[in-house]
């Protein structure tokens, strides 16, 4: 136990080196959390956003999702899909690492059929003409943090790769 | 084990930023700093407890919380290091009339907060009747009159 020192009459624990110190990390501290808001604001935290918007795209192919979403919060996968041929439904297939770990809350619309394979599940959907342009929304909720990376794709088109982060 | 990790990462970010924002807020000085704690308390609540209501959640979290607590405060007992590191030290911001401005310009405390504090906890009227004024551990102003 140190002896606690004197300041004039006052026994008290004073130190002005520390004291000094701690005003100066109580700075670079504010400049932190300012940094933190940015962060927040731009989309790195999670949520909407300039960084966490992203659309990757193929031919006859575009999702819209978020890079960086919440552990147990929605987000939303929104495929812009045209089949190449005359056809009138239209099949998505998702690679089961994207979907593991996430609870698929609803798709809108609802699939015709939803087939499983090894390594991903395959979503049917009824166009309402050949050719028509089909918007599907995936509405999901990670159930676990880290990273997920899979891919995405249309019978007779290319596949699309897509990353994204869960936040704890 | 998640609602320990919790109470682990929740309390760490907590002392964390208390540190930050300084002494000054914590003392209450103004009707917002007491607002700020009361939502800062509402935002916490979820991050600790997650969508997981049962009692023993609540139970581990709140033991995981004190068991932390009580771990600190035996190891600033041995450490007079840790113990400013965590709790900070007092800051004299008026010795013998004079207030040092350095130290309140820093801390972000006015002539009228001491004023403030020297007339609720002594019945002083002036500065030069204070002998000393401290900025405590914990955001107070202790007076020491003349």
């Amino acid at each position: 136990m140190a002896t606690v020192q004197r300041v004039g009459d006052l026994e008290i624990s004073e130190d002005k080196q520390f004291q000094q110190r701690e005003w100066k990390m109580e700075r670079i501290g504010w400049v932190l959390m300012m940094l933190l808001v940015i962060a927040g604001l731009l989309g790195l935290l999670g949520g909407p956003g300039l960084f966490s918007d992203a659309t990757v795209a193929a031919p006859n192919l575009q999702v819209n999702y978020s890079r960086f979403v919440h552990l147990l919060e929605d987000t939303s996968l929104r495929l812009s899909a045209s089949h190449v041929e005359g056809e009138d439904t239209i099949r998505i297939s998702i690679s089961n690492t994207l979907l593991e770990d996430m609870r698929i809350e609803g798709i809108v619309p609802e699939p015709e059929s939803v087939e499983a394979a090894s390594d991903h599940l395959t979503f049917s959907f009824q166009l309402q003409a050949p050719n028509e342009e089909a918007v599907v929304t995936f509405y999901l909720n990670p159930t676990q943090p880290g990273t997920k990376q899979g891919w995405l794709g249309i019978d007779g088109g290319r596949s699309v790769e897509l990353s994204l982060f869960v936040y704890p | 084990m998640d609602a320990v990790l919790r109470g682990v990462i929740v309390y760490a970010f907590l002392l964390l930023f208390f540190r930050f924002i300084g002494k000054r807020s914590l003392s209450q000085i103004t009707t917002f700093d007491f607002v700020l704690l009361l939502i800062i308390g509402e935002a916490t609540q979820q991050a600790l407890l997650g969508d997981d209501f049962s009692i023993v959640n609540a139970l581990l979290v709140i033991v995981t919380l004190m068991i932390i607590d009580i771990g600190l405060s035996l190891i600033k007992q041995r450490s007079s290091k840790v113990e400013k590191l965590i709790d900070g030290v007092p800051t004299i911001l008026v010795e013998n009339g004079q207030p040092i401005d350095e130290h309140m310009q820093k801390a972000r405390i006015d002539r009228e907060d001491i004023l403030e504090s020297a007339r609720e906890l002594q019945g002083l009227e002036r500065m030069e009747q204070i002998k000393y004024a401290v900025l405590e551990r914990d955001g107070k102003i202790s007076i020491i009159p003349a």
